[in-house]
């Protein structure tokens, strides 16, 4: 299959970058999450 | 996560979550194949797709920010302080997303990546004041509990959405090289699968905002309570030392 598209560099980098960024982003949080909810109390968590 | 280990997640979050996976599966199906390419930008406009939601979503983060910023300053409560913290940064992320995304939309379609325009120049401003906020809030929160922090951030979280609207009739009040409003007006200059498109990037990137948004401020409310904990600690560690100095000197005098 070919797929004809034009200025894919910038498509691929404009998509590519931002999802990244967001994954980046998303992991840093959810770790940094994890990591102070092992250290508070789980009465704290008044999510859970 | 698993569901049984302490984190940020809750049952809520979780379907947050799966709902912004799937949403982003089919939105990178229309964004990247079968949305059409635009008769004057070509292929570029599939930026559009990532660059409009993220600016949308970076501009209602200011507001969340500036209405934390404004209810801390009355009522102290570290509810709005963590949710001010928490807003900003996720709006930093999506502001950052939406200057790169501009940037690399701009120079195929403008012939430049960057240029002094009032809508990006105003955008960059937003995003320094985020940065800005941020850093005072730092500097606020070292002040100690929630009655005696400093308001320096708070009052910089005011500016934040009042330069919003400037960023957002910039286009109007200046001459600038950024197009003018495409779906905010009563005649969309978009239509049929591109508009879908766009209309699902904006509710995709609103389901991530969220799930961003809620873990930040999870982990924003746990930072406080972690904080609450390390200083009584030391408080209590502070008086125990006190307390053996005392009693070693009482034995040291007889």
């Amino acid at each position: 299959m070919t797929i004809a598209m034009t200025h894919v560099g910038y498509v691929a980098a404009g998509w590519g970058i931002p999802l990244a960024v967001l994954a980046a982003y998303t992991v840093r949080t959810l770790r940094r999450g994890r990591e102070l909810a092992e250290r508070v109390p789980p009465e704290e968590h008044r999510w859970s | 996560m698993s569901p049984g280990h302490p984190s940020t997640s809750s049952r809520a979050t979780r379907v947050l979550g799966g709902l912004s996976l799937a949403g982003l599966a089919l939105l990178l199906g229309y964004a990247l194949v079968w949305s059409p390419a635009d008769q004057v930008q070509k292929d570029s406009v599939r930026i559009m797709y990532v660059h409009v939601p993220t600016a949308i979503l970076a501009f209602g983060a200011c507001a969340i920010t500036t209405l934390a910023a404004a209810m801390w300053l009355r009522k102290r409560s570290e509810g709005w302080w963590v949710l001010g913290g928490a807003a900003a940064e996720v709006g930093l992320v999506f502001t950052g997303i939406c200057l790169i995304t501009g940037s690399i939309w701009g120079r195929p379609t403008w012939g430049t990546y960057w240029d002094w325009d009032p809508r990006i120049t105003s955008t960059t401003l937003l995003f320094i004041l985020l940065v800005g906020y941020l850093a005072l809030r730092r500097i606020d929160n070292e002040s100690g509990d929630a009655a005696q922090r400093g308001s320096r951030g708070a009052i910089v979280g005011l500016l934040l959405f009042p330069n919003v609207v400037v960023v957002h009739y910039s286009v109007d009040w200046w001459r600038s090289l950024h197009q003018k409003a495409t779906i905010t007006r009563l005649d969309p200059t978009i239509e049929g699968t591109m508009l879908f498109t766009l209309m699902l990037g904006i509710a995709v990137f609103s389901l991530i905002f969220a799930w961003l948004l809620v873990h930040r401020f999870r982990t924003g409310w746990l930072e406080e309570r972690a904080e609450h904990a390390g200083l009584e600690q030391a408080l209590v560690d502070r008086r125990a030392e006190a307390a053996t100095g005392t009693a070693a000197a009482g034995g040291t005098s007889r």
